[in-house]
Formats: C-alpha cells, sequence, structure tokens
C-alpha cells in the first residue's frame, strides 16, 4: 500500500473512533503494532493525520511503548514533534479559513495588511515545524537519532508558541471560547511542547554535542 | 499557492562538488580576517572571481554552450553554501551569475548571448541591479528613469540608486519607463542591458555605517544607448523584472551571512573551555534553526529541479532566513558582554560588531520582509 493510502486508512479509523472507549478498535486494527515493522518515513505521515485531529487520544505515545517501555525520550520527543506539526497545519487552515470569512470595518480581516502578514509569520512557522520534524523521521524507530530529534523538537517548540499566539490573535474572542475548535490544538501545542523534553533542554544538549565537535556550524547542521 | 516543503536531498554527484570547493577555499582565504569573511556577499574581489570561474565555478548551471558548466541546481546550492559559510568575497561575480546571465538568456537576442554570457562565466563580464531609484523603493512600479528612441538607438535619462557595485561592474540590467507616465504603473515598462562606460552614465559609490562601499548612485544623463541595449520586449519590463527578482530570491544565500560569526564564536567558545549552560543552549538553538532553514532553501532548490517557479516558497525562506541572520549579532553579542574585559579576540569583536551594524539590511535588499510578507499571503489566499 502506498504511504498516502495507509494514512487516509489511518484518518478514517481516527474519524471514526467510537469516542467513549477508543481503545480496542485501534488496538483491532493493527495500527498500534506499527512502528516495530514501518520506517519513521513511514509514520511521518501518521503522526501528522493524528496531530490534524483536534480530539485525537495519545495514539502515538501508545504506538510507542509497544516498541519500548519506557519509551526512549529521543524516539517520544520525535513522534511528539510530528504530532506538533501536524497541529500547526491544522491551526493555520482553521486561521486563514477564519481570516477570509471574519468581516470587521466592512470586509474580511483577512484584507488588513496587519492581518496577512501576521498570517504569513505563521505560515512560515509551520513550514519550519513541519521540514524540522520531517527531518527527524528517518531510519528505524529503535535508533531514531538524538540530534535529529532534538533538532525537531526545538524548532516544533518555537513555532508552536509562535503559531498559536497568532492564531489566537488572529481569531479574537472567539478562540478562547469552550465551544470553538482553536483551543483543543492550542492546548494540544501547549503539552506537547512541555513533554519529553521543552526547548532549553533540548537546545542544551544539541550545543553540547556542537561544542564538542570540531566542525563548523553549516558542517554540524548537515551532520544532523 | 504556497506548496508544502518536503525535505529534499542531494544527489551524491552534487555533494562531491562540496570537498574541492572547500579544500580551495581554504587555501584561498587562509589569510583573511574574520571580520572581512563576515562581508560575505558584500565582499568584491575580481582576482578571486577569476579563479572561481577558472576552476568552472562561475555559471555553474548555465548551459555549456554559452560557457556554463549544466550543472544542477542541487550542485549551485553546494557550491553557494561554502562560498557563503566561508565568507568567500563573491561580490563581483554575485548578480551577473545569479540572475543577470540567467535573464538574458531567457529574454535576450542570440547576440547579447554570446556576447554576454560566456564572459560572465569566464569570470569577466560584472553586472549591477538598475531597479530602486530615489523615489521608487518598495515601489518599483513608479521609476521614473526614461529612455526615449533616437535615431539609431535610446536616450536614456534618470537615477537609479543602492545599487550594489554600480561603480565597479560592466554592465547594468535597469528597469526604466519607455512610454506613458510614472501612473501607468507596470504598463510601459522596459529593460535595457546598459553598457556603464557608455557616455553620459557616471557612478558614485555611497558610503555604508560601516565605512564600506558597496553599493552606489549611477546617473543617466541623455546617456545613447544603442538599438540593441533593449533586453526583451519593449514594454515588458514589469515581467521581466518579476522574473529577474525570482531568480535573485531563490537561492540559498539568504540563510547564511551571520554565519562567519557564529564560527568566530563556537571556535572562541571551544578555546576557552568551561562551558556555561546558556551558551550551549544558545549553540543548540541557532543549530536547530539553521537546520530548519537549511532544508527549507533545499526544498526549494528541488523545486527549481523540477522546473517549477517558486516564487511564495522562497519568499518564504528569505524572510524566516533573513530574521535568524539578524538574529545573530544581538544574542552572540550579548553573550560576550559577560565575558571579562579584554578576554574576547579582537576579531570576533569586530566581526560582532560589522554584523551588529549592518545586518538590518539582510531583510531590505532583495525586497523587503513586508513586500514578502504581501507575496506569502496571496499565496495563502489572502489578497
Ligand atoms: C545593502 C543593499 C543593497 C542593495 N542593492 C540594490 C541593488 O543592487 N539594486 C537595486 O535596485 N536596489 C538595491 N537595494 C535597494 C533595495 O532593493 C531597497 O532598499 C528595497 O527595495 C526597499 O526600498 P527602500 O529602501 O526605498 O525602502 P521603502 O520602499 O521606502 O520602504 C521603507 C519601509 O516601508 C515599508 N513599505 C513600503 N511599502 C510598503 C507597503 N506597501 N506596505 C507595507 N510596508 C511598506 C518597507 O517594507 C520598509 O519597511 C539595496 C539595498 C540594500 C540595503
Amino acid at each position: 500500500m502506498s504511504d498516502d493510502l495507509i494514512s487516509e486508512q489511518f484518518a478514517r479509523l481516527l474519524d471514526g473512533l467510537p469516542p467513549d472507549d477508543p481503545w480496542p478498535t485501534l488496538q483491532e486494527s493493527g495500527f498500534l503494532d506499527l512502528l516495530a515493522e514501518a520506517s519513521l518515513e513511514e509514520v511521518f505521515p501518521l503522526a501528522l493525520v493524528v496531530g490534524a485531529r483536534a480530539r485525537a487520544p495519545n495514539v502515538l505515545d501508545a504506538m510507542a511503548k509497544r516498541l519500548a517501555d519506557p519509551v526512549p525520550r529521543a524516539l517520544a520527543a520525535t513522534l511528539a514533534a510530528g504530532e506538533m506539526a501536524g497541529a500547526l497545519e491544522a491551526v493555520q487552515a482553521l486561521t486563514v479559513d477564519y481570516a477570509l470569512t471574519r468581516r470587521q470595518f466592512g470586509r474580511e480581516i483577512g484584507k488588513f495588511q496587519a492581518i496577512q502578514h501576521q498570517i504569513a509569520v505563521l505560515a512560515q512557522e509551520v513550514i519550519a515545524a513541519r521540514i524540522a520534524a520531517q527531518a527527524a523521521f528517518v531510519g528505524a524507530p529503535a535508533e531514531v537519532s538524538e540530534h535529529r530529534a532534538a533538532a525537531a523538537k526545538i524548532r516544533c517548540n518555537q513555532a508552536a508558541v509562535r503559531g498559536s499566539a497568532i492564531a489566537h490573535a488572529v481569531h479574537g474572542a472567539i478562540g478562547v471560547s469552550d465551544e470553538f475548535v482553536l483551543h483543543h490544538y492550542t492546548r494540544r501545542l501547549r503539552a506537547l511542547s512541555l513533554s519529553h523534553g521543552g526547548e532549553a533542554w533540548w537546545a542544551a544538549k544539541l550545543g553540547d554535542w556542537a561544542l564538542s565537535e570540531a566542525q563548523d556550524f553549516t558542517s554540524l547542521a548537515r551532520a544532523l | 499557492m504556497l506548496e508544502t516543503l518536503n525535505l529534499a536531498a542531494i544527489p551524491p554527484e552534487d555533494e562531491a562538488l562540496r570537498e574541492p570547493v572547500r579544500a580551495f577555499l581554504a587555501e584561498r582565504l587562509a589569510a583573511v580576517s574574520a571580520a572581512r569573511r563576515a562581508r560575505t556577499w558584500m565582499g568584491y574581489d575580481a582576482d578571486f572571481t577569476k579563479a572561481l570561474a577558472e576552476k568552472g565555478w562561475v555559471g555553474l548551471t548555465l548551459p555549456q554552450d554559452y560557457g556554463g558548466q549544466a550543472r544542477s541546481p542541487f550542485a549551485r546550492f553546494v557550491l553557494i553554501e561554502e562560498l557563503l559559510a566561508a565568507g568567500a568575497p563573491v561580490a563581483a561575480h554575485w548578480i551577473a551569475e545569479r540572475q543577470s546571465a540567467p535573464l538574458i538568456l531567457r529574454y535576450g537576442t542570440e547576440e547579447q548571448k554570446r556576447r554576454i554570457v560566456p564572459a560572465v562565466c569566464r569570470g569577466e563580464a560584472f553586472f549591477c541591479i538598475g531597479m530602486s531609484e530615489p523615489n521608487s523603493g518598495s515601489d518599483l512600479a513608479s521609476v521614473r528613469s526614461r529612455a526615449d528612441r533616437v535615431d539609431g538607438g535610446w536616450k536614456l535619462s534618470g537615477t537609479k540608486i543602492w545599487t550594489t557595485y554600480g561603480h565597479k561592474a560592466h554592465f547594468m540590467i535597469a528597469l526604466v519607463r519607455t512610454s506613458g507616465a510614472p501612473e501607468d504603473r507596470n504598463n510601459g515598462l522596459s529593460q535595457f542591458l546598459i553598457d556603464l562606460k557608455a557616455p553620459g552614465v557616471t557612478a558614485r559609490p555611497i558610503r555604508d555605517l560601516a565605512g564600506d562601499e558597496h553599493f552606489s548612485e549611477v546617473h543617466f544623463d541623455d546617456a545613447i544607448l544603442p538599438e540593441d541595449a533593449l533586453l526583451g520586449q519593449e514594454g515588458a519590463g514589469w515581467e521581466q523584472v518579476n522574473a529577474e527578482l525570482a531568480f535573485e530570491r531563490s537561492g540559498p544565500e539568504r540563510i547564511y551571512s551571520s554565519t562567519v560569526l557564529v564560527d568566530a564564536w563556537l571556535d572562541y567558545l571551544r578555546g576557552r573551555g568551561n562551558l556555561t549552560d546558556a551558551e550551549r543552549v544558545l549553540a543548540g538553538r541557532l543549530l536547530a534553526e539553521l537546520s530548519a532553514l537549511r532544508n527549507m532553501s533545499l526544498s526549494v532548490t528541488a523545486m527549481l529541479a523540477a522546473g517549477k517557479s517558486p516564487v511564495v516558497e522562497a519568499s518564504v525562506v528569505k524572510d524566516l532566513g533573513t530574521g535568524f541572520e539578524q538574529s545573530i549579532p544581538t544574542l552572540i553579542a550579548d553573550h560576550l558582554a559577560g565575558e571579562a574585559d579584554g578576554v574576547v579576540p579582537a576579531e570576533l569583536l569586530a566581526t560582532v560588531e560589522y554584523l551588529g551594524g549592518m545586518c538590518p539590511t539582510f531583510s531590505l535588499r532583495g525586497g523587503t520582509r513586508e513586500i514578502l510578507r504581501g507575496i506569502i499571503a496571496r499565496g495563502l489566499g489572502l489578497r
């Protein structure tokens, strides 16, 4: 099956889960055992799918625990980065959509340059987070690189802070109402930011490596 | 539309270019100070360009028929990454190679191509960009320089400003009005390939805050240009200048302007030892940011290699990349400020000081942050 088909099937599974007890259905699906067979390249689209669903159960954690318990921090952080990238993509879509429909001063707020520029920055952060996460989804899950995980988690955490702030600013008051979906994403982004090592923790680790290697800055980036 | 940027790898045959380039640069730049190298693509050295051209490294992606090497955009990525990371003085040929020659190949006559492009690849024909004017910066369509038809050619008058190495280049590609009035905006504009030795052309360097003279003011005082100075179609200047800007913006040079400083700082810390956690955290953050930007830039390179025109995506990389380059001098300076007097090497301080002063230009040259965000917003369907 192609990657696209697998992630479509996975998305359908998540969307059809019984809300009260999703786990038996997930277990039957076989997806929870995926990390034992699949490469991280194959898992990346699935992490995005989880992130794009505001109320998905912690599927990635469950997958990781089946591989190793306790889950190595580098793997957990990598999976979190992928999920964060998916959530940020959903946040961007929501925000663009809202800017094109909400009207003030007789026009869509997305017509104001100040709003356009904020959303342009949001889009940049989303792209950076996605590619940073993707760069960590390399090889076998059991052998995930600690330095790649660090770079991914650092960049996704930065994007989560900057991107969530912009999304909330553009949404105005409705963005913090319980009924509106945005806060489910931004809450999850905050939770994932603080899970499996925050930005400073990973940055100290990555910086320690960078300073112990006798390599120039660009070569270090290539070596990640 | 804004496309998703996916990870792209440099093909091995292009990656293979890296070692010879590094070896060449290590030798050529051994005696050049970090503060000087921090000028990177503002540093002008015609001898360096000549030596690079002899290696076949000027015009790497241009067709072999016109003196180039017909290599892929990935090969150019590798070359440029190494040149900029090392802080090589590439200004002499930079513009000619990046945008003028590709533009001439796209819109020029066969005669113009034969006359100019091989000379660019030999490192002998240097170009400058004639877009900005005293009253036309971001609002490029408002240019007032004007060329009128005269017997056997064109008569040009007006002023271009901030023209990088306009006082040293051999040629300029200028956007000027050939019909109508400034109110006609993007209608009635044309591009000219101007030999800067023509009578009536004068160029005066403008000193920058660091004391360098890279940009200049170029006057056209009824300069007479031959018939074949017209580049492309009369009246198609707006479309053509946008193609030129796409060449200008899509390369990887918008993320490496402060790399020389980062390397000088990392070397200083390695020599000093006793690292603090704050230093480790900053080093790690910068590396994570560079890594993401580099992967984004490679993804844009892959789009170029696939024959696409990634205008919006390149604007994303440029805006984010210049923000990164600009953040570095302040962050590193703040760390160095905690060191005891007399401990930090003078060369590192001079590098911080130079970039601290000049880094605001990173997000001006080639189109400001606001212009780029407008392009991205259009790509998102907001405009
Ligand atoms: C080092 C350097 C080298 C350069 N080299 C060249 C060169 O070789 N050739 C050349 O032609 N030019 C060159 N330039 C000029 C450069 O292209 C211009 O500086 C740039 O286009 C901005 O124009 P401006 O400086 O006139 O600023 P302005 O256009 O006057 O802008 C001033 C401020 O207003 C903002 N602004 C303007 N319009 C809008 C708008 N519609 N919405 C929101 N904000 C807006 C800008 O973003 C900016 O923040 C160079 C500049 C530098 C700094």
